[in-house]
């Protein structure tokens, strides 16, 4: 068991553990430095990363990681959304008397999120996704003088607390019925085991990651997170989780034996989902609760990839373009409401187009591209994903997934609509220059992969396959 | 096992989560909650040792570690959650402290 295997997930926890002390040894004034050295370790473990890119699937640590194209392409996903929004903070969190901590908080969480994507363990699964879910009510709940934040994270730990106890609970029904924890002893053990406790086990761990994937039943953090939390934290927690847990699902349904049974579920949760999500937006007059509902159903598109997993060797691909092409629109969404101050109601939103002309087209560009209107990167997200779909046999999913894609135009369209046709209603406080420049580059990175889709694309179809 | 048979151990375990589930969608105080969680993580645990020592696995021992230290590092962020929620809203009741909706 090679240490170096684990660099990228050890450098982060060091760089966490260095910003807590950094933290609680600076005064105030210097406390944003730690964005700095969050920014720095995230930099170092992406690098780790690109240099031990695994060339064939393997294990390791007694098989508990998976190292594997999907594992670091997911990991990779993770830092740079983390990246993103930790560039956005420093500007928001300035005025809060204590935020070097936040940013070792964040560091936290997409380690959470990392030992989701990689673990090939389902005990590994629960301390990735209790990690993950530890560091996020914290985060949430930042601005302690701030009520609706305080409410948000209230929601959150509650879900997630029951959630996380049903996943605990599958997890240890997996346990009894197989004698082993690795997936590799658990795929060989499942075609024997006793069929009830098996759905039991599988339906209480599709719970607990459809908790983090904010999937039908457990989705309604997700709305109030997206509104309640400091924006910076709305940005991270609508995808970060998202991006390890779509990834621990599919390894955890790809062990399942083969039955009509389990992809069904999964597609017809795929289905509510994306429904759900989009019927609450329809009638959203909060930007940011709108973003949110919009992130449930975008979790009911990447279901879908999940469902057709094992019918079709694109599945996988396809999961993990379209959830890089949702993260990047997602956060730059995020980061122009976070450079806005956090503005919410649509009201506040009447003619920014013409007194913030480049932040309104960001805005609008990383809507279009959640929806996936065709030069950008979200729609050759979404094209794969369809793809992938009907190959897979599900056809009436796409279907829905289609009518799903063209409602949600509507409420994408009426944000645009109030921002370019309204009349500015008063001034336009902004938060300063970093927020400004890291909402430039969360639209830079959106622009540079919807120019470059093409390219990442042949190159992700070599790494995977 | 000597002594403890197995399905009294699964019993029990099974007894107590659905006690903790009851708890938990039940009561609307806080600190009830709480209780309520660490009792369904504690049920959890129970069952991990019953079915590492079925197995002859010490898997299910270390596991049982880890599920306390993680329901402790959950129950420790909820109690933070809930001394912040009583100073702000001066209530425990997660109900009342619900005003975001839709």
């Amino acid at each position: 068991m090679p240490l170096g295997d684990l660099a990228p997930e050890i450098i982060l926890l060091l760089g966490a553990v260095t910003i807590v002390l950094f933290s609680a040894f600076t005064p105030h004034a210097k406390q944003g430095w730690a964005a700095g050295l969050a920014l720095v370790t995230l930099g170092l473990s992406a690098g780790f990363i690109a240099l031990q890119w695994p060339t064939t699937p393997s294990t390791t640590f007694a098989g508990v990681w998976a190292l594997d194209a999907p594992a670091s392409l997911a990991k990779l996903l993770i830092l740079i959304s983390g990246a993103v929004a930790v560039s956005m903070s420093p500007d928001w969190m300035r005025s809060d008397r204590r935020h070097g901590e936040y940013y070792g908080l964040c560091l936290f969480s997409l380690l959470g999120a990392m030992m989701m994507a990689a673990a090939s363990d389902s005990m590994e699964l629960v301390v990735g996704v209790l990690l993950s879910s530890a560091a996020s009510y914290p985060l949430v709940a930042y601005h302690r003088g701030f009520a609706p934040s305080q409410e948000a994270a209230m929601k959150y730990f509650l879900i997630g607390a029951l959630t996380n106890a049903f996943l605990t609970l599958g997890v240890v029904l997996l346990f009894g019925l197989v004698g082993d924890t690795g997936y590799p002893a658990t795929r060989a053990a499942l075609d024997e085991a006793d069929h009830l406790a098996l759905s039991v086990a599988t339906g209480c761990v599709i719970l607990g990651l459809a908790f983090k994937l904010g999937a039908f039943p457990a989705h309604a953090w997700m709305p109030d997170v997206a509104q309640g939390a400091p924006a910076p934290v709305a940005g991270l927690l609508t995808v970060v989780p998202k991006l390890g847990a779509a990834v621990a699902l599919a390894r955890f349904v790809d062990l399942l034996p083969a039955s009509q049974l389990w992809p069904a579920v999964v597609s017809l949760i795929s289905v509510v989902t994306m429904t759900l999500g989009n019927l609450a937006a329809l009638r959203q007059t909060d930007v940011r609760r709108l973003l949110g509902w919009s992130s449930v159903s975008q979790s009911g598109y990447a279901l879908m990839a999940i469902a057709v997993l094992g019918r079709t060797p694109d599945a996988m691909m396809a999961l993990l373009a379209f959830l890089a092409a949702y993260a990047l629109a997602n956060l730059a969404a995020f980061a122009v409401i976070t450079h806005w101050r956090g503005r919410t109601t649509l009201d506040d939103y009447r003619g920014l187009a013409r007194v913030q002309p480049v932040a309104a087209t960001v805005l609008i560009v990383s809507m279009l591209s959640l929806v996936g209107i065709p030069p950008l990167v979200g729609f050759f997200g979404k094209f794969l994903l369809f793809e992938a779909t009907l190959e897979g046999g599900f056809a009436w999913l796409a279907v829905v997934a289609a009518i799903n894609t063209l409602v949600s135009l509507y409420y994408y369209l009426r944000v645009a609509a109030i921002m370019v046709f309204s009349s500015p209603a008063d001034e336009v406080h902004v938060l300063g220059r970093a927020s400004w420049l890291a909402m430039l580059a969360a639209a830079g990175l959106l622009l540079a992969a919807s120019l470059g889709v093409e390219g990442l694309l042949d190159m992700s179809l070599q790494l995977v396959t | 096992m000597n002594g403890v048979p197995l399905d009294h151990a699964l019993v029990l375990a099974s007894i107590l989560f659905t006690l903790g589930l009851a708890g938990l969608m039940i009561r609307r105080n806080m600190v009830f909650v709480l209780m309520s969680l660490e009792i369904m993580l504690n049920a959890a645990g129970l069952a991990f040792i019953a079915g590492g020592t079925a197995w002859g696995q010490p898997e299910g021992q270390a596991m049982f570690l880890l599920v306390i230290t993680l329901a402790a590092a959950e129950a420790s962020v909820g109690l933070a959650l809930l001394i912040q929620l009583n100073q702000r809203f001066k209530t425990l009741d997660t109900d009342a402290v619900s005003r975001m909706r839709g």
